[in-house]
């Protein structure tokens, strides 16, 4: 049952989903807040509670709650470049971190895609990441390494044929 | 630790320093570090912080130990103890990442790029430790094209990094606004215009923008980031009284390309085509290389500078021996240095025994210096340019700046566009009208009346100061009788502006609470051009907008040095530092200063001259730098008096129109190759700095001077810039503080005291001459019109564009005459219609002197019954057609007003997209 909930703050997020009926198919994560919101695995949403700082603790960001969910069949990694597709096409290019760095954080998502023998540098991502979280001029560059961070952190498994070693 | 907050202090890495209220973080650590310690891209001491590029990017904290945030230094305010960390490990990393980002998307061929070891991106990268790039090839804009299709500007944006410098330079610096950043993400790229050429858009190559640029994406033809130049040498630019500050580029004796200093007080890293681009002249081929002495046969023959020399003594001693020296005269050059005017006026005085000196301030600002003298006691601008900055009203009378003097036009444009009202009095619609409050398009001629009126609304609203005019003025009576006399509606039909318009004005400038006047020689050079300018100083001095900033009446002189050409006593009347050449104590100082007799009669006015070689009066002048044929009225009248000379002399770098009527000419070198003191016109003497020597087979006009001085057995030491510095500070009080040295690179404005200490504004607690005085005016009208007007009904003014130097000796001879190449007549789509004219035919113009054909440019730019042209080209011969009307008080002649008629000769196609654009 998609659509609009309101519920005091605290209420747990558990008690969201159901609300809203729960969910249709099978689900890995939920990203909650946004596109610069944070990538919350299934498994993490019963600790959670709406408000800032139950989200905080936990390395999430509330956000505006929107709740997009990421069926178990849709991979990570294709959600990680659309992330960086979605910043790259938002991005007002001011900024150098946001305008190069969007852009060539989906190339190098896809090229580790089509190519299976290319692997991405873990530094390289944390560095792209650190830069455009803190340089960024605005929120939009400096927002979206949060779901992609929290993505590396909690598909560590999923994630790991694209990356080196 | 316990720290004081309230006083301005804070930290860089640990260490407690001052900062300055306003300042940001960048501000701070370029103060205490030097520039470049914390590296940037998109930041430029010239412009505004703009906080793209984040590598400035530093952390800082609220304690030592506290909490930290990374910010970018550029655009982030300093508060009192805050802490600032510039090398921490995390923002090494981050300056290092985001670089490599850059990289991302450039080509790395910096061995074969023009910049290479002058790039802001490569020092930068340097800097941060970039090695290589981890990113695999992406997307990129490595493909753009290179515009090469201006005769300055280039630009290859497949080097550009996004940093806006250029849009900022083009909006902040120049206002042109024709750079923008189009599209967004990714894909954004610099456009020029509606994405057009460098030579299709509306750029007016200032070139601020290739300045800015950290890279070669805008460039110029020139090369002028390149390291290719082995020495910079900063001099004074040659062209208009603005005086920016250049930095020219040498190898060898090759000027390879120019650019204007950042710390220039005059310019702030700013200056115009024409200071940075148009210097290609002076090793033109067309450079006169060999003294030349006229033959019997009429010809002219390559001589030694000692038979030259030779030949000009044994004349020039013949003639004062059979005529005395009355018989001779000379004309100085504006363009030359104070140190070259001295001597001329030396020379002409104290060895040929004449008050017949004169320079070229007599066509264009005597009536200011006369007028301003007269009501003030000082023939300068009273204030400074950075009185812009302080000024809440500006009115720009009789002056087109964006294109006469366009780093002050730039800057009057920035204040405005950010609000400053603006009053514009001229008869076009110039460049500065779209964003004026109020402009009032007089027909030419009539300034005096409009300013009676301009006056009387003051006096009618009850705006005048009456404690300033009490305390400081005197004769306010007279002219408060005069104006309460006036009939307005009269004034308004003379005039062509409504009362009501006139009023709306006069209103807003009395009423500001600091209001500057500029004008120009719309002012002066009219038959009422000195009782104008007194007209202009009664209207400051009774708003009380003098002797404070940001007030003040301040003429836009024309050329480089004419301020200071009358200061060195270029002028019949009075010689170095304003002494009345009539006061005997005054005769009796020069004569006991220079050792020889001072002359007692007056001297002649160029005009005047003029007369007298015809009447055969005059029988031998000297020109130093100055083509009276092509650019004094009426030109047949002119060639009639060097016909008529028994012996003229003349000191040019080219064949001018008047070099081929001497009798010798003597090859001199140009600004480039000479130093000395230039004085701008806010009173700023200068160094002039030579960049190259002299072209073979010249010498510069001090040197020639001293040359002279000496052949003619006046004690004249060998020319040396410092040491006729020194001897003008002597002679001339209001230099008597300035030295060589201690002109250094801003120069000092006078007056100078003694120890160095020089003046922005004048007259602060009283006038030079005591009391300011009024004077009044009733209008009269033009004798030109009243006498020809009726056969030539239309009334023709002249006046000068950005691209071209008056008669263009200079800029004809550069890249300049791509962009211009003739002088066009301006009339309204109205006249034009009645005499089936358009854009781009063959008009002819004509009045009581004589006519000339033209390139018509139908425009609303002039209203009906006005014609404009530019008389920068020979071809054209514009002052064939001017007369020999002139001001009353000072005889500088009526170029502003001449009766004349236009007709239809042929049909023709506009020459030129930017004569298009401009109808």
């Amino acid at each position: 049952k998609p659509g609009i909930y309101e519920v005091a703050m605290g209420t747990p997020l558990t008690d969201v989903v159901a609300l809203a009926g729960g969910f249709k198919t099978k689900v890995k994560a939920i990203q909650v807040g946004g596109p610069l919101g944070g990538i919350v695995p299934v498994g993490k949403i019963g600790e959670l509670t709406v408000d800032f700082e139950s989200f905080k603790k936990a390395g999430f960001l509330l956000g505006h709650a929107g709740v997009v969910s990421i069926p178990e069949s849709f991979p990570m990694i294709e959600y990680i470049q659309h992330l960086f597709q979605f910043t790259a096409d938002e991005s007002c290019g001011k900024c150098f971190p946001c305008r190069l760095g969007s852009t060539r954080g989906k190339e190098l998502i896809a090229k580790a895609r089509g190519d299976s023998s290319y692997k991405i540098d873990r530094e390289l991502i944390t560095d792209l990441l650190d830069t455009m979280e803190q340089t960024s001029l605005c929120a939009l560059g400096g927002g979206v390494p949060l779901p992609i961070k929290n993505a590396l952190e909690h598909f560590q498994t999923e994630l790991a044929p694209f990356f080196k070693a | 630790m316990v720290q004081d907050l309230s006083t301005l202090t804070a930290f860089i890495d640990g260490e407690p320093l001052g900062f300055e209220s306003g300042e940001t973080l960048l501000n701070f650590i370029d103060r205490h570090k030097g520039r470049g310690f914390v590296p940037t891209l998109c930041d430029a001491p010239q412009l505004e912080p703009y906080g793209a590029c984040r590598v400035c990017s530093v952390e800082v904290a609220l304690q030592a130990d506290g909490p930290r945030r990374v910010v970018a230094s550029c655009h982030t305010p300093l508060a009192a103890g805050m802490h600032v960390f510039t090398e921490s490990p995390k923002v090494r990393k981050l300056r290092k990442n985001i670089v490599e980002l850059v990289l991302t998307d450039h080509p790395l061929d910096c061995l074969t790029c023009e910049v290479s070891g002058n790039c802001e991106l490569q020092t930068v990268a340097a800097k941060v430790g970039i090695r290589g790039v981890r990113y695999p090839a992406g997307a990129n804009h490595l493909d753009r094209a290179k515009d090469h299709s201006h005769p300055y500007m280039t630009s290859e944006l497949s080097k550009c990094i996004n940093c806006s410098r250029c849009v900022r330079a083009c909006d902040e610096i120049q206002g042109q606004h024709v750079l923008s950043m189009h599209g967004r993400g990714f894909n954004a790229k610099i456009i020029k215009g509606l994405d057009q050429s460098f030579a299709d858009s509306e750029c007016v190559s200032c070139g601020a923008c290739a300045q800015a640029c950290p890279t070669s994406a805008i460039s110029d033809v020139f090369f002028s980031k390149s390291i290719e130049a082995t020495k910079k040498t900063r001099t004074i630019c040659t062209y208009c009284g603005v005086g920016c500050n250049l930095n020219v580029s040498t190898k060898g004796d090759q000027v390879l390309s120019i650019q204007a200093p950042v710390d220039a007080e005059v310019n702030h890293a700013h200056t115009c085509l024409k200071g940075r681009f148009a210097f290609k002249f002076y090793n033109h081929k067309d450079r006169l290389r060999k003294p030349l002495i006229r033959q019997a046969d009429g010809s002219f023959k390559e001589s030694s500078w000692d038979e030259a020399y030779d030949h000009i003594v044994a004349n020039l001693t013949r003639i004062k021996n059979e005529h005395g020296g009355n018989a001779v005269a000379g004309i100085s050059s504006a363009r030359c240095t104070n140190e070259e005017n001295y001597l001329m006026q030396k020379f002409i005085r104290h060895v040929m025994g004449t008050n017949n000196i004169d320079c070229c301030a007599r066509v264009c600002h005597s009536p200011t210096a006369w007028g301003m003298q007269k009501s003030f006691g000082t023939g300068a601008a009273t204030n400074s340019y950075e009185d812009i900055e302080h000024t809440r009203c500006i009115m720009v009378i009789g002056a087109n700046p964006t294109e006469g003097h366009p780093v002050t036009g730039a800057r009057l444009k920035q204040h405005i566009m950010k609000g400053t009202p603006l009053i514009v009095i001229d008869p076009r619609k110039i460049e500065l009208v779209p964003y004026a409050k109020h402009h009032l398009q007089l027909r030419p001629g009539t300034n005096v009346a409009l300013l009676n009126m301009f006056a009387r609304c003051i006096l009618d609203a009850g705006l005048v100061k009456t404690e300033f005019v009490r305390k400081r003025c005197e004769n306010w009576e007279e002219f408060e009788n005069g104006l309460k006399a006036l009939d307005l509606d009269e004034l308004a039909k003379i005039t062509g502006v409504a009362v009501e318009t006139v009023r709306a004005a006069a209103l807003e400038y009395a009423s500001a609470e600091a209001a500057m006047s500029f004008h120009g020689l719309g002012v002066t050079e009219h038959e009422q051009g000195a009782k104008t300018v007194m007209l202009i100083s009664n209207i400051a001095m009774m708003t009380g907008n003098i002797g404070r900033p940001g007030v003040g009446v301040n003429p836009l002189r024309g050329q480089n040095n004419v301020q200071g050409a009358a200061d060195m006593g270029c002028q019949p009347h009075q010689g170095a530092g304003y002494f009345e050449m009539i006061d005997l104590d005054v005769q009796k100082r020069y004569t006991e200063f220079y050792g020889t007799p001072a002359p007692t009669e007056p001297g002649w006015k160029i005009p005047q001259m003029f007369d007298a070689a015809i009447e055969g009066k005059l029988k031998a002048l000297w020109l130093m730098g100055e083509d009276v044929v092509q650019t004094d009225p009426d030109a047949h009248h002119v060639r009639h008096a060097m016909e008529s000379l028994e012996f003229l002399v003349v000191q040019e770098i080219f064949m001018t129109e008047t070099a081929k009527y001497a009798h010798v000419i003597l090859p001199a070198s140009s600004f480039l190759e000479k130093s000395g003191t230039f004085t701008n016109a806010e009173r700023r003497v200068q160094r002039v700095n030579a960049a190259v020597k002299p072209l073979d087979g010249t010498k510069p006009d001090g040197q020639i001077m001293c040359e002279v001085l000496q052949r003619f057995g006046f004690p004249q030491a060998d020319y040396t810039p410092d040491g006729v510095l020194a001897e003008i500070a002597k002679i001339v009080p209001f230099f008597k503080g300035i030295t060589w040295s201690n002109l250094d690179i801003n120069g000092k404005q006078w007056p100078v005291q003694e120890g160095g200490v020089d003046t922005q504004i004048l007259h602060q607690t009283e006038f030079k001459r005591g009391k300011g005085h009024f004077h009044y005016f009733d209008w009269k009208e033009s004798t030109e019109l009243k006498t020809n007007g009726a056969e030539f009904p239309f009334i023709l003014t002249t006046g000068r564009i950005l691209e071209h130097y008056n008669c263009g000796t200079m800029t004809r001879r550069t890249g300049n005459s791509e962009i211009v190449v003739q002088d066009y007549l301006s009339l309204n789509p109205a006249d034009a219609q009645r005499k089936s004219i358009r854009t781009g035919d063959r008009v002819r113009l004509s009045s009581a002197r004589g006519e000339v054909e033209l390139e018509a440019r139908v425009t609303d730019e002039v209203k009906p019954g006005i014609l404009y042209t530019t008389f920068h080209f020979p071809e054209a011969m514009v002052n064939n057609v001017t007369g020999q009307g002139c001001d009353g008080d000072t005889m500088c002649p009526e170029y502003k007003v001449v009766a004349a008629d236009v007709e239809f000769v042929s049909a023709g196609k506009p020459k030129k997209k930017r004569m298009m654009e401009m109808s």
